[in-house]
């Protein structure tokens, strides 16, 4: 078996105190591209956040290579959904793509001219070169995505994390995002893609991890890719997980009891 | 001479207000400062009270405190009581500004503190109080504090500049490299308060507002990076105090007042100009923006 | 002469009260709409620009003719607030910047009025500056007949177009069928706004009368959903704060109104936000707290029933260490929850041991019906494996309620059998 780059297990996240994701288990092969599928609402972008630290888990862990996150943070590259900033900000397009050396520059240190020079070549591997003077206002969509990519490629990671990356963008910039994440994956890194096009997914992604609330399925994607997962994946959600969700927020119930998994076999 | 005093004075505390403000602005939080501006006041009354005079650190941390003490209020009614952000904002610095007001009523005698003051600010009066080391006469003890407060908060801006900046850009992206958004968002919010405090002596309460958000809202207009934007903020509140001065002595009117009013006019003519300005500089696929 | 007295006595103190109260009503009300609209900042700024409009038509007029005075003030509002829009349409600035650049350079020019004006020895100037913090013993009996006339035009504009600003809060799409109703009301909703802070500028001061346009309805929110409610409520709550404001500056003249107002109104802010039932901190706690001894002494009936299950005779009764070997219970806590378990007759207790009452079964089997119906759903619907279920029906086994219970039942067809092949007790009941 390949190394494990990414470990869910039974990784429950609540957001407003009201469970989204249910015991998600699943483990992501190194060096592959995998895509994580859902309709909307489906909790994949909580889960890529639950990932990353961003929202406390109530139960269950990740792991990273086989350990925890904080001990990873410079293998692994998260690009958030481009809608997640305000591109009104001032700054120039090589500035954001300087922040992904921070992870090996630190907060305070000089940038080197190798600094420099990674983040030219990350702008050049998503074509943008031309536009590192550029103010990010005055990007189209597809190009705020290559320059959210290119600040993840500066840094240089093991492991990318990609929340919608194609969504709303234009046809050539999927192309070329594509072929940067399929040149990734040759290097031997590991790419997780949150995704919503059944079309594409079969072409672009190697596994597949179909998840509505709760984990569908997943694993390689011609043994996955059925039309039973995708029922139930696509097929609306389960009401009376639904209503459980409810029932947790209004009554601020825990999604866990405190030390229950010290005895695990008595019930 | 007299007229210099006051503008060197003005000159480094809208400074001052310029570097945090240009903070402020960018994350969106411009109302805060108004509610750290109000919320002081009845942080230098109680501090007056207690250390009994206004020269001490006590007076300054007392006020700081509150002013960072109005956030910590605001983020509760947001997180816990659940509160619409604007509300919060409302109902929290209202409150502290309530109390501040009564304190001044009650102890503003003793305390030498009056509400034209807290409006007005004491900035005519900046040569009256001399700084004298050893029998020598170095300048008004404001103009010292005020540059002071610049040189202290550049440093801070300076060595902190990647972690406000991302910060403020992409508050989760930091977190994912491990940096910790809550302790820069407090950084900031210490130092808002402690620029409030400082300039409420010569400003007054309300006209700190003025200096902190509007010549940074006129760099935002244009500004191409967060460092140009705080040079031209630095640019803008220069011409803004300047302008202001002298428009206070040619009508003899309050001088915050005038300054206050003339960053309005300033702001607002740049708006107005910005169009012919940037169009012989525009660039030529514009096509391409879109509405993120 | 104590308050009360002078309450129904001395005309110029009813006239201070009525006019307070009468303004806390109008904006409490008025506030309640702005709130809904998440433009309570927005009041903030009017509030403070008001102020060169009042300077400006002092000085054109030449006295405090509370009607010029009024009119100066609505126009520079309405200035305002066309100037923070404008800001915002025309350029990238966001709505808090635009805010406060409105309310700090419009106070400022207002500042510089109130500078040249005083500079101008006008002998009529004097309280001008009650405009800043306000002076509610100002009030006169003319200032009370504008409040008067014109606060039953805001009342009653509120009353008729009541559904219209209802839409406007909770439904925008709905009339943006017509886009042009929309404005229409928008504008109508602004004038009114605008209006009120003028006519309460005065008695309460700049920064205080924006708070009466937030915190009434803040703390009226935190009791109900109801837009009529809420409204009655934020009223309620001004009433109670304009009263004690006006109280207290009579009692202790140097005292400005608008702070003890505001003061009284955030008192109540705090403790709607903290008390509310539905929406407080402390109820909060108390039902976390609730559930967790709910969850806890279902756990002991749990675990009884358990024991009796895996015991092959019929015992009678089972020591704390049989209890503690079940589960990891808090020694002490256990021993209390025992005795109040028993005081509820769902255990009986003999010697130091204890046993379920036919109660106290019945009410165990039921949570682990819930607990194996949860997990035979989990592996069933949700797709988990068998091995991973059983921590997330050891929370949810204490929160199913009977009618979650029927429709788990009824989804997985009556089951007998859990998905570790136990028995699911209680089909039968």
């Amino acid at each position: 078996m390949k190394e494990i780059a990414l470990e869910a297990h039974n990784l429950t996240v609540s957001y407003h105190r009201k469970p989204v994701l249910w015991n998600i288990d699943f483990k992501i092969p190194a060096g592959e591209i995998i895509g994580i599928m859902g309709p909307n609402g489906a909790g994949k972008s909580t889960l890529l956040k639950s990932i990353m630290g961003l929202v406390p888990a109530s139960s269950g862990y990740v792991r990273i290579f086989n350990q925890n996150l904080k001990t990873q943070r410079k293998k692994i590259a998260y690009v958030p959904q481009r809608q997640s900033v305000d591109w009104d900000f001032p700054a120039r397009v090589i500035d954001v793509v300087k922040m992904g050396r921070y992870t090996h520059t630190g907060l305070f240190r000089r940038f080197k001219p190798m600094d420099y020079e990674k983040a030219k070549s990350a702008l050049e591997k998503v074509g943008m070169l031309a536009f590192a003077e550029r103010q990010i206002a005055q990007l189209s969509g597809g190009q705020q995505q290559r320059v959210f990519l290119a600040r993840a490629l500066a840094q240089e990671a093991e492991l990318y994390i990609l929340d919608e990356p194609f969504a709303g963008v234009d046809a050539a910039t999927e192309e070329a995002l594509i072929k940067i994440i399929r040149d990734l994956k040759s290097q031997g890194k590991t790419m997780v893609v949150v995704h919503h096009d059944l079309q594409t997914c079969r072409e672009y992604f190697s596994h597949l991890v179909f998840i509505n609330a709760r984990l569908v399925a997943s694993g390689p994607t011609q043994e996955v890719f059925t039309e039973k997962n995708l029922a139930s994946t696509y097929g609306g959600k389960l009401t009376l997980l639904s209503k459980m969700a409810e029932l947790v927020a209004e009554k601020e119930f825990p999604v866990r009891e405190k030390g229950s998994s010290e005895f695990k076999k008595s019930s | 001479m007299i007229d210099l005093e006051i503008i060197l004075t003005a000159v480094f505390i809208a400074w001052a207000c310029a570097l945090v403000g240009s903070f402020l602005v960018t994350r969106e939080m411009a109302m805060v400062g108004d509610a750290i501006a109000h919320a002081v006041l009845p942080g230098i009354v109680l501090a007056y009270l207690i250390s009994g005079g206004r020269d001490s650190l006590w007076m300054l941390t007392g006020a700081c405190l509150a002013g960072v003490f109005v956030t910590l209020c605001i983020e509760w009614v947001q997180k816990k009581a659940r509160v619409q952000s604007d509300a919060a904002i409302g109902i929290s610095y209202t409150f502290l500004f309530a109390i501040g007001v009564i304190l001044v009523s009650k102890y503003g005698q003793t305390v030498d503190l009056d509400q034209d003051c807290v409006l007005y600010g004491e900035i005519a009066y900046v040569p009256l109080d001399r700084w004298m080391l050893g029998g020598l006469d170095m300048g008004p003890r404001q103009t010292w504090i005020g540059l002071g407060l610049f040189t202290g908060l550049s440093v801070l801006i300076f060595r902190g500049f990647r972690a406000l900046t991302l910060t403020s850009f992409d508050p989760s992206y930091a977190a994912t490299l491990g940096i910790s958004v809550a302790v820069w968002h407090y950084a900031l919010m210490g130092a808002v308060s402690l620029t409030t405090v400082v300039s409420f002596e010569s400003v007054g309460a309300i006209l700190v507002v003025a200096l902190v958000v509007i010549p940074p809202a006129t760099a935002y207009l244009f500004a191409k990076t967060i460092k140009n934007m705080i040079l031209l903020a630095l640019g803008f509140s220069t011409t803004m105090v300047v302008s202001g001065y002298y428009v206070s002595a040619w009508l003899d009117v309050s001088i915050s007042g005038s300054m206050a009013t003339t960053g309005l006019v300033q702001f607002l003519l740049v708006m107005g100009l910005k169009p012919l300005l940037i169009q012989s500089e525009k660039i030529p696929s514009h096509g391409l923006k879109s509405k993120g | 002469m104590s308050f009360f007295e002078a309450l129904f006595q001395n005309p110029s103190v009813q006239w201070v009260v009525l006019g307070t109260v009468g303004l806390a009503v109008l904006g409490s009300s008025v506030g309640t709409f702005n709130f809904l609209q998440k433009r309570s900042l927005i009041g903030d700024a009017v509030s403070h620009a008001l102020l060169p409009g009042i300077c400006l038509a002092f000085i054109l007029k030449g006295n405090k003719d509370p009607l010029a005075l009024l009119v100066g003030a609505f126009i520079s509002g309405w200035i305002a607030l066309l100037v923070i829009d404008l800001i915002q349409s025309k350029s990238k600035t966001k709505s808090d910047t635009a805010i406060a650049i409105v309310l700090s350079g419009f106070f400022g020019l207002g500042i510089v009025f109130l500078t040249l004006i005083q500079s101008s020895e006008n002998a009529n100037q004097a309280g001008l500056d009650a405009f800043l913090f306000g002076n509610a013993a100002s009030i006169q009996k003319a200032d009370l007949l504008n409040i008067a006339m014109f606060g039953s035009f805001i009342l009653l504009s509120l009353f008729l177009g009541f559904r219209a600003f209802k839409a406007l809060c909770f439904d925008k799409d709905f009339i943006a069928a017509g886009g042009f109703r929309v404005k229409l009301i928008q504008f109508w909703l602004s004038s009114i706004t605008v209006l009120t802070i003028c006519l309460g500028v005065q008695a309460l001061g700049v920064v205080l009368m924006a708070a009466l346009l937030i915190t009434p309805a803040v703390a009226a929110r935190a009791w109900t959903n109801k837009l009529g409610n809420l409204i009655f409520l934020s009223s309620g709550i001004g009433i109670i704060s304009g009263f004690v404001g006006a109280w207290i500056s009579y009692e202790s003249p140097s005292m400005p109104t608008g702070p003890w107002v505001v003061l009284t109104a955030s008192a109540i802010v705090l403790v709607s936000l903290v008390f509310s039932p539905k929406r407080g901190v402390v109820p909060r706690y108390f039902r976390q707290k609730a559930n967790q001894k709910k969850i806890q002494s279902e756990n002991i009936l749990k675990a009884l029933f358990h024991l009796e299950e895996n015991s092959e005779t019929a015992s009678t009764g089972y020591s704390l260490k049989d209890l503690l070997s079940m589960r990891a219970f808090q020694r002490d806590q256990l021993v209390g929850a025992l005795k109040a378990l028993v005081r509820k007759n769902l255990l009986l207790e003999e010697d130091g041991t204890y046993s379920l009452s036919s109660l106290g079964r019945q009410k165990a089997g039921k949570v682990v019906r819930n607990h194996r119906l949860w997990e035979l759903y989990l592996t069933q619907y949700v797709g988990m494996e068998a091995d991973h279920v059983h921590e997330d029906a050891e929370a949810m086994e204490h929160l199913i309620t009977p009618e979650l219970e029927k429709e788990l039942s009824k989804v997985l067809n009556h089951p007998e059998y859990d998905p570790h092949q136990r028995q699911i007790p209680g089909k039968h009941d």
